[in-house]
């Protein structure tokens, strides 16, 4: 079968999963909600003008948090920094370890050796302990999140990538590019690397859906992004201070983060399902922290 | 009788059913019979002389190294005590009298026949000991600054002290050091032995520590005053969650939880008894060391701009007094006057800020999760009205105390102690130190303010005293580098059935007339 017609099966078996179809109707809602925020949240996120813990009514639908800020509009607002924290984390988390399973799945030898003990030595520290100590030696920050989170992903993305590599560059088409005089720089980027972008791709939603939790738990913890920026974590833990006065305060915050992990956990079953019918055949599961 | 098959499956049915129900029974009743017993034997040891408080602080057992810890009254006799009135009212304790000389160059002891802990009796040679620990700050954080006015000390006898004092010292301040102070034994006097193990003449004796765990106090039959404590043991249990302490409270597991933050106290008021004491002092610190806070105007434009009455009511849960010159209103130098003349006023900062010339940006750090990053978002908030931006820059406690102590930080919100009689003693705080270790001037400490605190420590009349005490307020107000925000009592949830639970002015946890 062709790139094209696989691509177009890949899709056909995407959109034929209602639960992946629903993931990704409630992430595109939410990302939409989140570009649009300005425009969308009804005041500005970090205006104290408000009588503070007011419930839900007509002028606050969701109420107002103890400062007196409209809850929807930190809320909204809060969602442009979880999605942007978790992108950028899956992003950086692809971008340094996709090229470095690249290098060790085609190399080998050596090059195998020395990438997979560095994959090796960041594996061996948890995620969340790696993020804490990065935040804390490069302060609280929205890039210093994206960076923490992303470092933390990269040995997933790095051992995916080796393990499909391994498995696809013994194929003839790879085979055929080498005899035909392409580098080995060229033949990796461009006939290696389109072959393996399907578990990839379910690796980055998985990461992005890892990086939202992972951002809120640093944010409840009090070190993701500075007051006053709204965060979904920051707005729990505010809220767990005052669950006796404004019991609904830490409800809403709550059932954005659920939502956003389970949409982004619906697509990527969906990917998983679209790339394991046609595509390669490496899976995501068994590559990532903890497996052996 | 025989049973056909069908009746043997019926009874045996009933059987089922009987044994069934007996079973969920005595399951439901267990706990709602140990429920009803344990109110009086079990669950947070609610006997009549015992006391189970929680806590979620660390403690050692040195008085001269730590200014917060809960249960230090409770094994120390001190040379006096004060009142939890708030008034500072002198009452005997480890020093059954104690004469001035006329040129207030010298006070005379004469110590109560007491008993140590260990047995031995209390001399005069303890407290001589116990001065020359005082008096040097490596060994002695927190009695250094309260013994300084000290020149010497000897013993003439068993039980009389003579302590000769630099200069003419007014009697508060003296008064002040004799409540700080605790007897030791001269031989036991010492860091490394009182980390572990407490040598005092107090009212309890060390029952069994287990770090992290549990602390047992057990009455000490010896205390001089015979009727007293009433409680025979106090038990304090450690939470390493404050939200674990509280639930521990509400279910019965203690009778008491110590040092809770104020965001409990709507829920448990209805319930529990609350007792405030007397706390401590958040304060808006600005460090003069480096920009933009070296420039005084700009720290006098953002002393203008910060909102007591909001912070209290908002981060506070209305718990607290405003203040303004560092002064808890129990001291004698507290001048609500400040308040009036320097309270929140944007339109007066904004003036200010215009003035100052000064930059329109600054990062204040602060410990990340605390109280006090309310407080600075609302700071933060009415700076940005004026156009000066405050980034506020949460840390890990450690990193924050370190980068505080090591002045790199901008700007903060932090708490300090300043409640004892004498107003020199505000110089006790590493942000308000009179000399080269203040962290926010380093060497460049206000020739003023120094004068201000030495005055404020010498002076003997009252006319003398109100005028020092004004001008140290006027130095305060115009250097504005610790700004007051508000006063932050500690707070304490009781089980109804215990009273006389009190803190003293330093806010250790007096057991002495406390009934469970």
């Amino acid at each position: 079968m062709s790139a094209p017609r696989r691509r177009l099966a890949a899709v056909r078996r995407f959109a034929g999963s209602r639960s992946a179809v629903v993931g990704a109707v409630g992430l595109g809602a939410l990302v939409l909600v989140a570009v649009l925020a300005p425009i969308v949240a009804p005041f500005d996120p970090a205006a104290q003008g408000g009588e503070p813990l007011l419930g839900p009514s007509g002028a606050h639908l969701l109420g107002t948090d103890q400062l007196g800020r409209d809850i929807v509009s930190r809320m909204i607002h809060g969602a442009r920094g979880s999605l942007i924290v978790a992108a950028g984390a899956a992003l950086v988390g692809a971008g340094v370890g996709v090229p470095l399973g690249l290098v060790a799945g085609y190399l080998g030898r050596w090059a195998d050796t020395i990438a997979m003990r560095v994959v090796d030595l960041l594996l061996a520290v948890p995620g969340i302990l790696l993020a804490l100590v990065i935040i804390a030696v490069l302060g609280p920050g929205r890039v210093n999140l994206i960076l923490a989170i992303g470092i933390g992903a990269v040995p997933e993305f790095a051992r995916l990538t080796r393990v499909a590599t391994l498995e696809v560059r013994e194929r003839d088409f790879v085979l055929a590019a080498k005899g035909m005089g392409a580098s080995t720089a060229d033949t990796m980027a461009r006939t290696v690397l389109p072959n393996v972008l399907g578990p990839i791709m379910v690796q980055f939603v998985i990461t992005a859906s890892t990086a939202v939790v992972v951002e809120a738990g640093l944010s409840f913890l009090g070190l993701g992004t500075p007051p006053p920026a709204p965060s979904w974590g920051g707005m729990l833990q505010d809220a767990r201070s005052y669950l006796y006065q404004s019991p609904t305060y830490g409800l809403f915050p709550g059932i954005c983060l659920a939502a956003t992990v389970f949409f982004l956990e619906r697509i990527g079953r969906g990917l998983q399902l679209a790339v394991g019918g046609g595509g390669s055949r490496a899976g995501v599961r068994g590559v990532g922290r903890g497996a052996v | 009788m025989s049973i056909s098959p069908r009746q043997s499956r019926l009874v045996s049915r009933r059987t089922l059913l009987r044994t069934g129900l007996a079973a969920t029974g005595a399951l439901a009743a267990a706990p709602l019979l140990s429920a009803c017993g344990s109110g009086a034997a079990t669950g947070g040891g609610s006997d009549a002389s015992k006391l189970t408080l929680g806590t979620t602080k660390i403690m050692q057992f040195d008085p001269y190294l730590t200014n917060t810890d809960i249960h230090i009254h409770a094994f120390y006799t001190y040379l006096v005590d004060y009142p939890s009135d708030g008034t500072y009212q002198a009452v005997p304790a480890g020093a059954e009298k104690w004469e001035f000389a006329a040129d207030h160059k010298s006070v005379t002891l004469t110590l109560r026949a007491a008993k140590y802990h260990s047995g031995a009796a209390v001399s005069a040679a303890d407290v001589v000991a116990g001065i020359k620990r005082a008096q040097n700050p490596d060994a002695a954080f927190t009695l250094a600054q309260p013994s300084a006015f000290i020149d010497s000390a000897t013993a003439d006898g068993d039980r009389t002290v003579r302590v000769t004092f630099k200069a003419p010292t007014p009697e508060a301040l003296v008064i002040d050091w004799m409540f700080a102070f605790p007897l030791i034994p001269a031989d036991k006097n010492d860091p490394k032995q009182l980390e572990h193990q407490p040598a005092g003449s107090g009212p309890f004796r060390l029952g069994e520590f287990r770090r992290n765990q549990r602390l047992k106090l057990t009455k000490n039959p010896d205390f001089y005053d015979a009727a007293k404590p009433y409680l025979d043991e106090v038990e304090y249990r450690f939470f390493t969650d404050e939200d674990a302490l509280v639930a521990a409270l509400e279910s019965g597991s203690v009778d008491g939880a110590a040092y809770i933050g104020f965001r409990h106290s709507e829920r448990l008021k209805s319930r529990f008894t609350l007792v405030q004491g007397g706390g401590r002092m958040s304060l808006f610190f600005m460090n003069a060391t480096i920009a933009p806070f070296d420039n005084k105007l700009l720290r006098q434009a953002l002393a203008r701009a910060i909102d007591r009455e909001r912070i209290i009511k908002q981060v506070n849960f209305g718990i607290g007094a405003p203040i303004y010159t560092a002064f808890m209103p129990s001291s004698p130098a507290f001048d609500g006057a400040y308040l009036d003349a320097h309270g929140f006023d944007l339109d007066a900062a904004a003036a200010l800020l215009e003035k100052s010339g000064g930059a329109r940006a600054a990062t204040a750090g602060v410990t990340s999760g605390s109280p006090s990053v309310e407080a600075l978002q609302i700071i933060q908030a009415d700076l940005k009205k004026i156009g000066f931006e405050l980034e506020i820059a949460p840390q890990e406690e450690a990193a924050y105390l370190e980068a505080l102590f090591a002045s790199k930080l901008q700007c903060t919100v932090a708490a300090q102690p300043n409640n004892l009689q004498s107003p020199s003693l505000i110089a006790r705080g590493r942000q308000m130190l009179p000399g080269k270790e203040n962290t926010t001037f380093r060497e460049k400490v206000p020739p003023a303010y120094v004068e201000a605190v030495a005055a404020a420590g010498s002076a003997l009349t009252p006319q003398d005293q109100q005028a020092a005490y004004a001008e140290l307020n006027k130095v305060l107000a115009e250097e504005s580098w610790a700004i007051g925000i508000s006063t932050q009592p500690s707070l304490f949830a009781l089980d109804k059935r215990v009273t006389g639970l009190d803190t003293d002015p330093r806010d250790f946890v007096t057991l002495t007339d406390t009934k469970a």
